[in-house]
C-alpha cells in the first residue's frame, strides 16, 4: 500500500515515514504543496496525508485541487495537522476530506490505523 | 509584537463619518442656490448687495466650516455650530426678501432639502410633513382672522418668527434624527472591527496552538515508537527514561490542549455550535465509548437510557467534552464499585449524573474542586499524571450553556456524584 505524505517539516516527514516503512507501507515525501500535487498525480498513492500549514500552497487548497482532479479525487485524504479540529475541521469536511487527525494526538501508530481502516472500506 | 489593540472608539467613528463632511455643507449649497434663483426671477425686489454679500458670507463660512471646524472640533460642537449658522444664514435671507410673499414658501423647503440630504428618505417626509403641519396653521390662522393682514411690520416680524420657529424645531428634530442615525452607524462600524478582533485572536489561538504542537507532536511520536521497540531494542535504564519522556509528552499534550481550551473560552472566543441533541444518545454513546476502553479494574459502568425526553438545544461536542472528563474522573478514581449514570428531565431543566463509588470528596474541598489546578491529596494518591484542570474546563462549558455544575459527596472514600443541569430554553 502506498501513502503519500506532503509535510513541510522535516522531523514530521521523517518520523512518519520511518514508521510508515517499518509497518509495511509505501511511502511517498512531498516537502511541499505544489511537489505533493505532482506526485500525487504521478504515483496515484492509495492514501494522502497532508498537513495544512505550508508555505505558498496550503494544504486546504491542495485538497481542493485533489478533489477537482478526476484521476485522484478518489483518493482518500486526511488532513495531518496541528490546527485544532474546530479551526480548520468543518471546512476540511467541507471539501471532501477523509479524516481529520491532529498531530500531537495521532502518534504514529494510531495514523497507520486510520490508514489501514480507510483503505479497507 | 506589534500593538493590535483594540481601536479607540474614535477611530471607528471616523470610518463611519467619512461622507458627513459633504453632506453637512450641502445645505448651504441649497442657500446658495435659492439666492441664486430668486436672482434671476424678473421683477425681484431684492438688493443685490445685500444678496452677493450674503453669498460671500455663506462661501467664507463654509471654507471655514470645511477647512477648520471640521478638523479641530468635536462632532457635537461642530455641528451646534452648523446648527446655529444655518439659523442665521435663514434668517438673513429673509431678511434680504424684502417682498417675501411670492418666495416665503421657497423658505419652508431649505430645512425639508437640508434633512433630506442628510437623513434617510423617511425621516425627511417626516419632517417635510410637520413643516407643512405650521403651513395649515398658518392658512387656519388666516382664515379665522388672527392673521395680521395689511401691516407689514407686524406681518414682517409674525413670518420671521414663524420661520425661525420652523427652523429650529426642524433642524433639532433633523439633529436628533441624524445623531440617532450615526449612533447606529457608529455601532455598526464598532461592532465591525470588534469582529475583526475577535477572528484574529481566534487565528492567534490557532496559530499558537499550531506552534506549541509541532514540536510536541514530534517528541510524543518519537518517544512512542522508541516506548514500542519499533526503533530498535532499548538497554532496561533507557527503556524507563525513554518511558518517562514518553508518558511527560502525553501529559505536555493534554496540558497544552486544556489551557487553549480555558483561555478560548475565558476570552469568550468559543463558539458554541448549538444544534438539537437527544441528550439520552450523547450519554449512550459516552458511556459506550467508555465501556469499549475500560481499563483492565473492577469497575462496572452503567446507563439506563431513560425515554421521551425532550430534545435539547446544545453544541454536542462541548458537552460531549463534558460527559468524558466527568466520566474519566469517575472511572479513574473508582478503584473497584460501580459507576452510574443517571439522565432525567424536570423544571425545564436537562439534568445528568454520574455517580461512583471512588475516592469521593472531603468536606474541606467541595469549594475548591472547580477551581483550576485543584487536585485534593486523596486523588493524588490514586493518580498523579491529571493536570487538575478538567472540572474547571467542566464548570465553564456548562457555564457558556447557561448551566450548573456541582459535586455531591457523603466524604472520604465514600464515592461521590458529579451532576450538571443545562436549561431547556436558551
Amino acid at each position: 500500500m502506498k501513502v503519500l505524505i506532503i509535510d513541510d517539516e522535516k522531523g514530521i516527514l521523517k518520523m512518519y515515514s520511518e514508521y510508515f516503512k517499518i509497518s509495511g507501507l509505501e511511502v511517498v515525501q512531498a516537502n511541499d504543496g505544489e511537489t505533493g500535487m505532482k506526485l500525487a498525480k504521478e504515483q496515484k498513492p492509495d492514501v494522502i496525508l497532508l498537513d495544512i500549514i505550508m508555505p505558498r500552497y496550503n494544504g486546504l487548497d491542495v485538497l481542493k485541487d485533489i478533489k477537482k482532479d478526476p484521476d485522484i479525487n478518489k483518493i482518500p485524504v486526511f488532513l495531518l495537522t496541528n490546527l485544532p479540529q474546530e479551526s480548520s475541521g468543518s471546512k476540511a469536511k467541507e471539501l471532501g476530506a477523509y479524516g481529520y487527525l491532529v498531530k500531537a494526538e495521532y502518534e504514529p501508530k494510531m495514523v497507520v490505523d486510520k490508514i489501514k481502516e480507510a483503505t479497507k472500506k | 509584537m506589534e500593538d493590535k489593540s483594540i481601536p479607540a472608539w474614535s477611530e471607528v467613528k471616523g470610518k463611519a463619518n467619512r461622507y458627513e463632511k459633504i453632506i453637512e455643507i450641502s445645505t448651504w449649497v441649497i442657500i446658495v442656490a435659492i439666492i441664486f434663483g430668486v436672482q434671476i426671477i424678473p421683477n425681484r425686489n431684492i438688493d443685490d448687495t445685500k444678496a452677493y454679500l450674503l453669498i460671500g458670507i455663506i462661501i467664507a463660512f463654509a471654507l471655514l466650516y470645511y477647512l477648520i471646524i471640521y478638523k479641530y472640533f468635536s462632532r457635537s460642537k461642530r455641528l451646534y455650530i452648523k446648527d446655529i449658522a444655518d439659523i442665521v444664514l435663514i434668517g438673513s435671507l429673509i431678511l434680504i426678501l424684502k417682498d417675501w410673499g411670492q418666495y416665503f414658501y421657497a423658505l419652508f423647503f431649505l430645512p425639508i432639502a437640508a434633512a433630506a440630504l442628510s437623513l434617510q428618505f423617511i425621516n425627511a417626509l417626516l419632517i417635510a410633513a410637520i413643516a407643512s403641519l405650521f403651513v395649515v396653521f398658518e392658512i387656519f390662522l388666516g382664515a379665522q382672522g388672527l392673521y395680521p393682514q395689511g401691516n407689514q411690520i407686524y406681518e414682517g416680524v409674525w413670518q420671521i418668527g414663524l420661520i425661525l420657529v420652523i427652523t429650529i424645531f426642524c433642524r433639532l428634530l433633523a439633529m436628533q434624527i441624524r445623531q440617532e442615525k450615526s449612533a447606529k452607524e457608529e455601532s455598526i462600524a464598532y461592532q465591525k472591527v470588534l469582529e475583526e478582533e475577535y477572528h484574529r485572536q481566534k487565528e492567534f489561538l490557532s496559530m499558537t496552538s499550531h506552534q506549541l504542537f509541532t514540536p510536541l507532536s514530534m517528541i510524543r511520536g518519537f518517544t512512542s515508537m522508541l516506548h514500542d521497540g519499533t526503533l530498535g531494542e532499548m538497554t532496561p535504564k533507557q527503556e524507563d527514561a525513554v518511558d518517562e519522556i514518553y508518558v511527560s509528552s502525553k501529559r505536555m499534550v493534554n496540558l497544552v490542549t486544556e489551557l487553549l481550551s480555558i483561555s478560548k473560552i475565558q476570552s469568550g472566543k468559543l463558539e458554541l455550535k448549538k444544534e438539537e441533541v437527544k441528550i439520552e444518545d450523547l450519554v449512550q454513546e459516552s458511556v459506550n465509548q467508555f465501556n469499549n476502553a475500560l481499563p483492565k479494574k473492577n469497575v462496572t459502568l452503567t446507563f439506563k437510557k431513560p425515554e421521551s425526553l425532550q430534545p435539547i438545544q446544545v453544541d454536542k461536542e462541548k458537552i460531549r467534552q463534558v460527559l468524558y472528563i466527568l466520566l474519566d474522573n469517575a472511572v479513574k478514581y473508582t478503584t473497584f464499585g460501580k459507576v452510574t449514570v443517571n439522565c432525567r428531565q424536570e423544571k425545564n431543566e436537562t439534568i445528568v449524573s454520574i455517580k461512583d463509588e471512588g475516592a469521593g470528596i472531603k468536606a474541606e474541598d467541595f469549594d475548591k474542586i472547580f477551581q483550576p489546578f485543584f487536585r485534593s491529596k486523596n486523588i493524588l494518591e490514586l493518580d498523579n499524571k491529571g493536570t487538575g484542570l478538567g472540572l474547571y474546563i467542566g464548570r465553564l462549558l456548562i457555564e457558556t450553556h447557561h448551566g450548573k455544575i456541582w459535586a455531591e459527596s457523603p466524604g472520604n472514600d465514600r464515592g461521590a456524584t458529579f451532576t450538571f443541569s443545562l436549561p431547556m430554553v436558551r
